[in-house]
């Protein structure tokens, strides 16, 4: 799934927001929800299509980067989206708070939520893997 | 996997979500307390007797509009953590619950029998010192209680407790001030202003508080001088 993203020609790759986590829970609900309104195993169908249609939608850029970063146990203060091109997160890391910025290449192509992809992508798999290795590095 | 087990699954996924969604709407999201909502949950206990808190603490950080202006809001927000997270230590180590109503105004409950350890460690926060991006920064947070006597409601502890911190801060960083009626005095009397003309102190400045829609006084009532903030 994350393989079909496509950013504007020219445009480094980036890991997207993370999609179908919940598709089969998505998947069941709905077939539920569908055979219970209708009846029917068509229903069932029909809802199972919609209801993993609907889990498969990715988070939005802040909550996704909450999630990882709460994976990864390091506490979200703040995000602070600058712009629809760039974005910011301040977090706590050994005792201390640290920013890491991401900023998207220009391009006229970009669509919010490839942009919303790329700077996840950005943020998680390059910008907050370098800022720990230096930080580390620096606090020893 | 079976109709009943995909069914125990997605009531467990839906059981966890629902934690999830109550534990994400009562929780802060700058720091690691309750916001206004879980406060609001918790006040109708305050004063009840038992085990339920009947000290309302309310404290305001010193200079984090300075910070914002200064540094920026990200340093703001760090400088909102790092006392959220002293806060949060010192309110557990006296089983006592913590909240941040709303920018950098912060309320603790607890008993009574609890309150003199709180003010033990109140020193701690006459200087907060803390780091971002590897830059040292500085805030402080004073405090104002309130009692509860069993006769007064929370709003009514959580104004006191409102004034305490007001006087609080005027004494320096990391002070803690009981609610008394002397405090209320000292409160009003901070915000009289004397008429140029006649000498008299006017209450124009206490009207925020005490008359309707925030009206203030245009004039010394002894002598008719316009006042210059009126």
């Amino acid at each position: 799934m994350s393989s079909a993203t496509i950013y504007p020609f020219g445009v480094d790759y980036r890991v997207p927001r993370p999609r179908g986590e919940n598709s089969l829970a998505g998947l069941i609900f709905g077939a539920i929800l569908g055979l219970g309104l209708t009846e029917n195993p068509m229903g069932a169908l029909a809802g199972g299509a919609i209801g993993g249609a609907l889990a498969n939608q990715p988070l939005p850029l802040e909550a996704a980067i909450r999630a990882y970063f709460g994976k990864m146990n390091l506490p979200v203060v703040g995000f602070y989206r600058l712009g629809p091109r760039a974005a910011k997160v301040l977090f706590r890391y050994r005792e201390q708070f640290w920013t890491i910025m991401s900023r998207a290449p220009e391009s006229s192509n970009w669509t919010s939520e490839m942009l919303d992809d790329w700077l996840y992508g950005d943020i998680v798999e390059k910008q907050l893997p370098i800022r720990l290795r230096n930080i580390d590095a620096h606090l020893g | 996997m079976n109709l009943e087990e995909a069914i125990n699954a997605l009531e467990l996924a839906v059981a966890n979500a629902v934690a999830n969604i109550v534990r994400a709407a009562l929780s802060d999201d700058k720091t690691p307390l309750g916001n206004s909502l879980a406060l609001e949950k918790t006040t109708s206990l305050v004063g009840t007797g038992g085990d339920n808190p009947d000290v309302v603490v309310f404290g305001d950080m010193n200079r984090l509009k300075g910070i914002n202006d200064q540094f920026g809001h990200v340093v703001g927000d760090a400088a909102i953590r790092h006392v959220g997270e002293l806060i949060k230590d010192v309110a557990d180590e006296c089983n006592a619950q913590a909240f941040r109503r709303s920018g950098d105004e912060f309320i603790v409950l607890l008993c009574n029998r609890s309150l003199e350890r709180f003010k033990d460690q109140v020193s701690v926060f006459s200087s907060c010192d803390f780091q971002s991006d590897e830059k040292q920064y500085r805030t402080a947070i004073s405090f104002g209680y309130a009692l509860s006597l069993g006769e007064i409601d929370f709003t009514d502890l959580l104004a006191r407790a409102e004034t305490a911190c007001q006087i609080a801060k005027s004494q320096g960083d990391g002070k803690c001030v009981e609610w008394t009626e002397e405090i209320e005095r000292q409160a009003i009397d901070r915000l009289r202003e004397r008429c140029d003309a006649c000498g008299s102190l006017i209450d124009c400045a206490i009207p925020r508080r005490t008359m309707p829609q925030n009206r203030r006084l245009i004039s010394c009532p002894c002598c008719g001088t316009a006042l210059a903030d009126g």
